[in-house]
């Protein structure tokens, strides 16, 4: 149907924004030749000064690194056919983010050249890993954000502890890590343009090869384009945009999500037009932020990071989006179990249980002596530190035992492998009540914060539920709102810490998940909370078991398909709200426990809940034990330390190839 | 004799998606203990239309109900033990029994709590049974081929003892010989244990040869229904598929069997224009 002039055009949205952006600009201009700069001798012009070499090349920076962002997002999207790609959802900034911090604290000296190929490699690194996560799944859209928000919290977590190593530079990789556009003089500019400049130049060969690329992967290759050939180009090229901006001015979240979803929804429809309009909305979404900063930010907007006002401003779009996106897979993919993995018989479970109790046992005895010389405890020297390491060993392991459990019925009720509660948002809003009240109220007693994290967690949990309950609670749009939500929050943590007070220090110390707070009174809590939340799960089993054949199967013989879904995300969600304070929000158990179930062949539903817990449990408490000796005498955090040694586990499960419809 | 089972029936059903009909009044019924097929063009509402019977979705307006009970007015779980429904694409549930799936057809009898019974196992046993499925009941169902996987959904769905099947294209993924398998396996079922069916089909001499009534639909409306033999005829079949059609005797079986009338370049207006 022709809709005639009333049709949307991209140039609709982007007049207006041009507009809007040139007022805003003008503030600016009129601001600098405002007030007593007029008394001041001509060449000695405060304000004229400010406005050629702050204000000017700092707004050039945001229309190139706009522009440059939103070309690698629609590259991207366009390259991987999937509409929720862009390098922040694909961990590609988080990558650059990783690789530069690194080299920040540890070689600083190479950083003057070396920084590109710094962002460049780091990039390229988390990209691989998250391709490598989401393969064989014809790199479906759920799947590669999963992989890359996995991928991004894990770079986060391994932040986490680098910053709390170095918490000297701590408000200063903050404000660079949330992306600031601020600007002392034209050199950086003159610096990137040419960078992009050439980023840009293969484009000239790929983009109609990249056009064609919209009729599918086969269909393309039987036209005569060489898909592999043109994917691994054309990913470079969006790679080198997103690294050389990050190198520049440091993450600037979303725009290169935002923009080519903007300008498909304005009516963009071929790629090439998809392209350069998402440049020009990219380019002038930018500018707009950041001249919106400026001009009401006041005195803070110097040190106000861009990119985590961008965050705020996209992921509240990214929520906008959700029930306008098509899903071309079909979400039945499973993780019940793995291709060709045989059961395991019934006669080696127990013994696959007993051994994972005994292996519990052992981490609570291990530990080293006061000279460091390692050790296990006898039943005498057990008694002697009772008092310090009991209390810590078992809220681990409750904690490790409830993030196991609700791993599992994320995974089971989405059907992937990748869902776990560090994902769905939970966790985010956990650390974001406490950010908050830590950031307003100054620091408070542990039990207070309790408290706080729980309010926090349980409201993310009501918008999530909020959001998804037009589609019956679908799974995977629960999932997508979690990973906005989580977006939301870190930007929302990168403002506040940015802000510079020393509370921020307390939040990383928070964020990495110490346990050596807990005393007896939180370990008999989190045990009781661990049995009351997960014995209700064992009753569920047969709704763990169905619900993964999909919708229709599942209602057809007769199970109440919203309410199941309704009661068990609830149940993830308390579980995950009471770990998350005893060990951080950052573990990745509940995203392994269950996965080294099924790997382990445990496939009976009922047995695999007992197993994700008691796995969960040894896993947090394996970390807990590393965590106390590996330093020693220093206690690291148990909740990063969990996350760096699950990391690696998680590649080599993940090597054997996971079956998926 | 065993009674009969209620049949299902529809009562102006209309279905609409974002302003558009797929579903126009459809009114027809379903007899129980016999097998109908429901055959139509591509985006003819067949499957919308089965997924309405199944009360996957609701339709826009217009009722069903089962015997004289209205559908809408049951609980989940009462209609699971009436009706059982197979989705046209089946996940592949890896790491699953093949009776661990045939099992889960009980929940509608021992639901999410109940124990699961001598009774409840013996069903399992005789659907593995009827489906020639019980010789691999303990493998995994993702090391099976498609045609052994298709039985052991056939399986689980009489397990469930609905007195209704609806089985959405059960044959589409499957060969010559695996499909006149699941269909001649039904067709046994049906008049053994007096229980209805409902398939959708693509192959109108598939339909022909198995069920003893066929539906037709076309753009959302019903165009045709009877036995094979009234359907069977050029005209009625011209009216369904858009193109004009042949009948002839099957050289074997001696029922009417139908082709396409065209040569090479015959336009096809009907499909196309």
């Amino acid at each position: 149907m022709n809709m005639g002039s009333r049709e949307l055009r991209p140039w609709h949205l982007a007049l207006p924004l041009l507009l809007m952006n040139l007022a805003l600009c003008a503030v600016l201009v009129s601001r600098a030749f405002g007030g007593d700069c007029l008394s001041a001798p001509i060449d000695y012009d405060v304000g004229k000064m400010v406005l050629f070499h702050a204000v000017l090349p700092r707004l050039a920076m945001a229309i190139l690194c706009g522009f440059a962002l939103a070309f690698s997002g629609a590259i991207l999207q366009q390259v991987l056919r999937n509409p929720l790609a862009s390098p922040t959802t694909l961990g590609v900034d988080a990558g650059a983010r990783l690789s530069l911090a690194i080299t920040g604290a540890f070689i600083p000296a190479s950083l003057g050249i070396g920084r590109d190929l710094v962002a460049i490699l780091g990039s390229l690194s988390a990209l691989g890993l998250v391709v490598f996560l989401s393969r064989g799944r014809n790199f479906s859209s759920i799947n590669l954000v999963l992989a890359g928000l996995v991928v991004s919290l894990f770079a986060g977590a391994v932040s986490v502890i680098i910053t709390l190593a170095n918490d000297r530079y701590l408000v200063g990789l903050f404000v660079w890590g949330s992306g600031s556009l601020s600007q002392i003089s034209w050199v950086p500019f003159l610096e990137l343009v040419p960078r992009i400049a050439l980023s840009l130049l293969p484009l000239i060969f790929l983009w109609r090869a990249l056009e064609v690329l919209e009729i599918g992967d086969e269909s393309s290759s039987s036209v005569g384009v060489r898909v592999a050939r043109l994917r691994f180009f054309a990913v470079a090229v969006a790679v080198l945009l997103s690294a050389f901006v990050t190198a520049s001015v440091g993450v600037i979240g979303f725009i290169g999500l935002c923009a080519p979803m903007i300008a498909r929804l304005a009516g963009a429809r071929r790629f090439r037009d998809r392209l350069v309009w998402s440049g020009v909305l990219g380019a002038m979404l930018l500018w707009l932020t950041d001249a919106a900063l400026q001009v009401f930010g006041g005195q803070s907007s110097a040190f106000l990071p861009t990119g985590a006002v961008t965050a705020l401003l996209g992921a509240p779009l990214l929520l906008f989006m959700l029930p306008r996106l098509r899903f071309f897979a079909p979400p039945q993919a499973l993780a019940v179990g793995m291709a060709g993995k045989p059961v395991l018989p019934p006669r080696l479970v127990s013994l696959v249980l007993i051994a994972i109790v005994l292996l519990l046992g052992l981490t609570l005895l291990v530990g080293r002596g006061p000279f460091g010389a390692w050790q296990l405890l006898g039943p005498s020297g057990l008694e002697a530190v009772w008092l310090w390491r009991v209390p810590r060993w078992s809220a681990a392991c409750a904690a490790g035992a409830m993030l196991g459990v609700a791993g599992l019925i994320l995974q089971r009720l989405t059907g992937n492998a990748m869902a776990s509660p560090e994902i769905l948002g939970i966790s985010a809003g956990v650390i974001l009540a406490v950010a908050g009240a830590l950031f307003f109220f100054g620091a408070f007693g542990a039990s207070v914060q309790y408290l706080v994290g729980t309010l926090g967690g349980l409201s993310v949990l009501v918008l999530i539920l909020a959001l998804a309950r037009r589609s019956g609670f679908a799974p995977e749009r629960v999932l997508l709102a979690g990973i906005a939500m989580t977006a939301l929050i870190d930007a929302v943590v990168g403002v506040l810490s940015a802000t510079g007070d020393p509370n921020a220090i307390l939040l990383l110390g928070w964020l990495a998940g110490s346990t050596s707070g807990v005393g007896v009174a939180e370990a008999q809590f989190a045990l009781v909370a661990a049995a009351v939340l997960i014995l209700p799960v064992l009753l569920m089993a047969r709704w763990l078991t169905i619900l993964p054949l999909g919708a229709p199967t599942a209602q057809s013989v007769g199970v109440p398909t919203k309410k199941a879904r309704l009661t068990l995300l609830v149940i993830a969600a308390l579980l995950t709200v009471t770990a998350t304070p005893i060990v951080g929000p950052l573990t990745f158990v509940g995203l392994m426990a269950p996965i080294i179930v099924v790997y382990l062949g445990l496939a009976n539903t009922t047995l695999a809940i007992g197993a994700s817990a008691l796995t969960g449990a040894l896993l947090m408490a394996l970390a807990d034990a590393a965590a106390r000796t590996i330093a020693f005498p220093i206690l690291l955090p148990t909740g990063v330390t969990a996350a760096i040694v699950s990391c690696p586990v998680l590649l080599i499960l993940l090597q054997r190839r996971w079956r998926f419809a | 004799m065993t009674e009969s089972a209620p049949s299902v029936l529809a009562k102006n059903v209309e279905f609409d998606v974002e302003g558009r009909t797929i579903l126009a009044d459809v009114c027809c019924t379903f007899p129980g203990s016999v097998v109908t097929g429901l055959v139509g063009q591509n985006g003819s509402g067949k499957s919308t239309l089965m997924r309405i019977l199944a009360r996957q979705v609701p339709a826009t307006r217009g009722q069903v109900s089962y015997g004289d009970e209205a559908l809408a007015s049951l609980s989940t779980r009462s209609v699971s033990r009436k009706i059982a429904y197979m989705p046209q694409n089946v996940p592949a549930a890896p790491g699953m029994t093949v009776r661990e799936l045939v099992s889960i057809g009980r929940y509608p009898w021992h639901g999410a709590l109940g124990r699961f019974t001598d009774r409840d196992a013996e069903a399992v046993d005789r659907a593995l049974r009827i489906t020639k499925t019980d010789t691999f009941a303990d493998r995994i169902l993702d090391n099976l081929s498609g045609g052994e996987r298709q039985r052991c959904w056939l399986a689980m769905l009489i397990a469930q003892q609905a007195k209704m099947l609806m089985l959405d294209e059960p044959t589409s993924a499957l060969d010559l010989g695996h499909q006149h398998a699941i269909l001649s396996l039904l067709k046994q079922l049906s008049r053994d244990t007096k229980i209805g069916a409902i398939v959708i089909l693509h192959d109108i001499n598939l339909a022909a040869q198995y069920c003893d009534r066929i539906i037709a639909l076309s753009a959302g409306r019903v165009v045709a229904e009877g036995t094979p033999a009234e359907i069977m005829t050029p005209e009625q079949l011209s009216g369904i598929f858009g193109i004009p059609m042949l009948v002839a005797p099957h050289p074997g079986t001696k029922k009417p069997y139908c082709y396409a009338a065209l040569d090479e370049f015959a336009p096809t207006v009907g499909v196309l224009g």
